[in-house]
């Protein structure tokens, strides 16, 4: 049945997936029965959407209630942002998340048992479905974080055995329990994980600027990847400036020309993003820049005017 | 030649002036439209989870 949602739910932001109820990895059972709401005999399977918000167990009429469960989550607003990406380190899996937290409350572990989870599925008919969690680390949020706040935090797995590697993918939550030290959990946002990369948009930008005009500005670069990740930026022309030359990623690096170096004509710049990280990533992306400087700005010529000096 | 000059610049700028002056059209607003109120905002990434016994 988990299988046939998934088909009918692929074209929406729904993932399924499917533990091992004898072998329980992470926190991710204790989510259920948290929001199962007491003890007692309850009977397989136990299914549940953002961490227990809603559950079911059972023999239920599957495919209704398991969609109207997965529906009435869709038309929820997420509470946060989730992003993440994972790398291979040795047999392990290593995902990087920065959460933003989107609640009207502070995130903490003492104060609502707030907690960053990534969950490794292999996409491999292992159990009942084709999509089983092999891994799911997770870290208890250690620190007081404000509404609007951010906490980033590295989870890896231990050293996976009898996997397929090419079908290995993570994706990475944070929950909280919206009543405080007790009550069931909720869910703020997940986000899928992919392989750690540097990107840097646009690729490139162009500009027209005119003489006697005191514009600098010629667009803003976008830099996105893993947390860990410090950037420098450098160019190859003297007319052209990131501002900031350095920094952290997430970050927005606004590109300028300095005027005084700059010549007349059709100009052609790089800027070269390098960006490492203390536990060995490492990426360069370059973005090219076309500034082409002319004549004096001019809102009021026409065709026959002559006008010798810019007007203010 | 120049007085008419700048003169005309002075319309010109008149004429500017009035269009800088008016109001920016924020959006169009259609009551009882079934668009989102914001339009982009990301949306909840729904994670169902199924505990089962592997056979």
């Amino acid at each position: 049945m988990v299988d046939q949602l998934a088909v009918e739910y692929a074209d929406q932001p729904v993932l399924f997936l499917e533990n091992d109820v004898d072998r329980p990895l992470g926190r991710r059972l204790d989510r259920w029965w948290a929001g199962y709401g007491s003890s007692g005999s309850v009977y397989l399977p136990l299914s549940m959407a953002s961490s227990g918000h809603v559950v079911s167990n059972g023999s239920v009429a599957f495919h209704s209630v398991y969609a109207r469960l997965v529906d009435g989550e869709l038309v929820r607003p997420p509470e946060g942002e989730v992003d993440a990406y994972s790398r291979r380190v040795g047999n392990a899996v290593r995902v990087y998340v920065r959460v933003v937290n989107g609640t009207g409350v502070a995130l903490s572990a003492a104060a609502n048992a707030a907690t960053v989870h990534a969950l490794v599925w292999e996409d491999k008919q292992v159990g009942v479905t084709g999509r089983m969690i092999r891994a799911a680390p997770f870290a208890t949020i250690d620190a007081v974080v404000a509404p609007v706040g951010s906490y980033a935090v590295t989870l890896e797995t231990a050293a996976l055995a009898g996997v397929d590697w090419d079908k290995l993918h993570a994706v990475a939550l944070v929950d909280y329990r919206p009543a405080g030290a007790t009550g069931p959990f909720d869910m703020l946002q997940a986000g899928l994980a992919p392989a750690s990369d540097l990107s840097a948009t646009p690729a490139s930008l162009a500009v027209k600027l005119h003489l006697g005009s005191p514009e600098e500005r010629v667009g803003t670069v976008a830099l996105r990847g893993p947390y860990v990740l410090s950037w420098t930026a450098s160019t190859d022309a003297l007319w052209l400036a990131v501002t900031p030359g350095t920094g952290a990623v997430p970050a927005d690096a606004t590109v300028r020309v300095v005027r005084d170096r700059l010549p007349t004509g059709v100009q052609l710049g790089h800027i070269t993003f390098t960006a490492t990280s203390a536990d060995g990533l490492s990426f360069t992306r370059t973005v090219d820049v076309t500034v082409e400087l002319t004549g004096p700005a001019s809102r009021f010529r026409r065709r026959g005017a002559v006008r010798r000096t810019p007007l203010p | 030649m120049r007085v008419w000059m700048v003169v005309r610049a002075a319309i010109e700028l008149g004429v500017a002036g009035m269009i800088a002056a008016a109001p920016a059209r924020v959006a169009d607003v259609t009551p009882g439209s079934a668009e989102p109120a914001v339009s982009g905002a990301p949306a909840r990434l729904v994670l169902f989870e199924d505990f089962t016994r592997p056979t």
